[in-house]
């Protein structure tokens, strides 16, 4: 699966509700959550739920994005494309 | 009566083998939703609209499951009922045992939040939905001997409060209808001298029913209630 192409496919998603001041690039520095510029926190449950529909709809398995590890690590994985993309590629590989 | 079809908004309630649960799943069947419900137990509910879950609410994985088959089968939840709840025997604080405490917790507070966590990412997608929570008179009462059913239905409260302000830009609102007593399993098992003590309490001091409850139901689930979210709606004059 290719995890980044997932996540810009769940931006695009997630934009067709935004504003456009809100509306996130497709870009792995993209941030997510946590800074001035990013999502609120309903905006960051929307594009989880969208990725992990996504998920689900192609390998069949339900992938919990928000889970327990997700909320310990030192840094969240839902502060940009990038982490995210890392965090979800280690979830899928069992991690 | 209105026809059912597989187009009829979609309501979900937990613990329908039974008492309020059972009430509200054959009504709201009756008035043509698909209702989705879940119990420990079978259901003796038969009908073509009706999907009963065996699970147990406790159960985080077993919750997932339910929404893992709405969000292939279904795709869209319009009302969540959290109504699945224990009441332990009255017994003062000081004896109560941790055990009992984990699972009156986990069964009246951490099973309502998992099923909204999970129905709430269901509801926002179509930007709309409605949450009801069941609360208790136990909480405007506080009497001695149910210090823990009292603080989990308490907890619910709050947190339906908190959480109606998280979603309600989603279209999405949430509250709590604390019924009065009503005879079912449940309330049978409570001490009825006890019960009745409570009941005096109350502007109306006989027991409630449970068309008080689909009467209060029909209203917050109403399109006409955007406005109303994060009440606590306390029947029976409490």
């Amino acid at each position: 699966m290719q995890v980044l192409q997932l996540i810009y496919d769940s931006i695009d998603e997630l934009n067709t509700d935004l504003d456009a001041g809100e509306q996130l690039d497709k870009t792995e520095e993209t941030s997510i959550f946590g800074s001035g510029d990013s999502l609120d926190s309903l905006q960051l449950v929307n594009l989880i739920t969208i990725i992990e529909q996504k998920i689900e709809e192609e390998t069949g398995a339900f992938v919990s994005l928000a889970d327990e590890k997700a909320m310990s690590l030192d840094e969240s994985p839902f502060k940009s494309v990038a982490t995210l993309k890392a965090y979800i590629e280690m979830l899928l590989n069992g991690g | 009566m209105v026809d059912n079809d597989m187009n009829a908004p979609v309501m979900l309630i937990t613990g329908t083998s039974k008492g309020i649960g059972k009430y509200l799943a054959q009504y709201y069947l009756f008035k043509g939703y698909r209702v989705f419900g879940c119990s420990r137990t079978h259901s003796d509910i038969q009908d073509t609209y009706y999907h009963h879950f065996i699970s147990d609410v406790s159960d985080e994985k077993q919750i997932l499951e339910i929404f893992k088959y709405l969000r292939k089968e279904v795709k869209r939840l319009d009302v969540l009922i959290n109504n699945a709840a224990i009441n332990p025997a009255i017994v003062s604080a000081a004896l109560l045992p941790y055990s009992t405490m984990e699972q009156v917790f986990k069964i009246n507070l951490f099973a309502p939040m998992m099923f909204c966590r999970e129905a709430i990412k269901l509801m926002i997608r179509n930007k709309s939905g409605r949450i009801i929570n069941m609360g208790s008179m136990a909480s405007k009462h506080e009497v001695a001997g149910e210090a823990l059913y009292t603080a989990s239905k308490t907890a619910l409260n709050a947190y339906s409060r908190v959480v109606a302000k998280e979603v309600y830009r989603q279209g999405i609102t949430v509250n709590v209808v604390a019924p009065s007593a009503i005879p079912t399993e449940l309330s049978g098992k409570i001490n009825q001298q006890a019960l009745n003590e409570v009941l005096s309490r109350n502007a109306i001091q006989t027991f409630g029913s449970m068309e008080d409850v689909s009467s209060a139901v029909n209203f917050l689930i109403s399109k006409d209630s955007n406005a109303v979210t994060g009440q606590l709606i306390y029947l029976g004059g409490v």
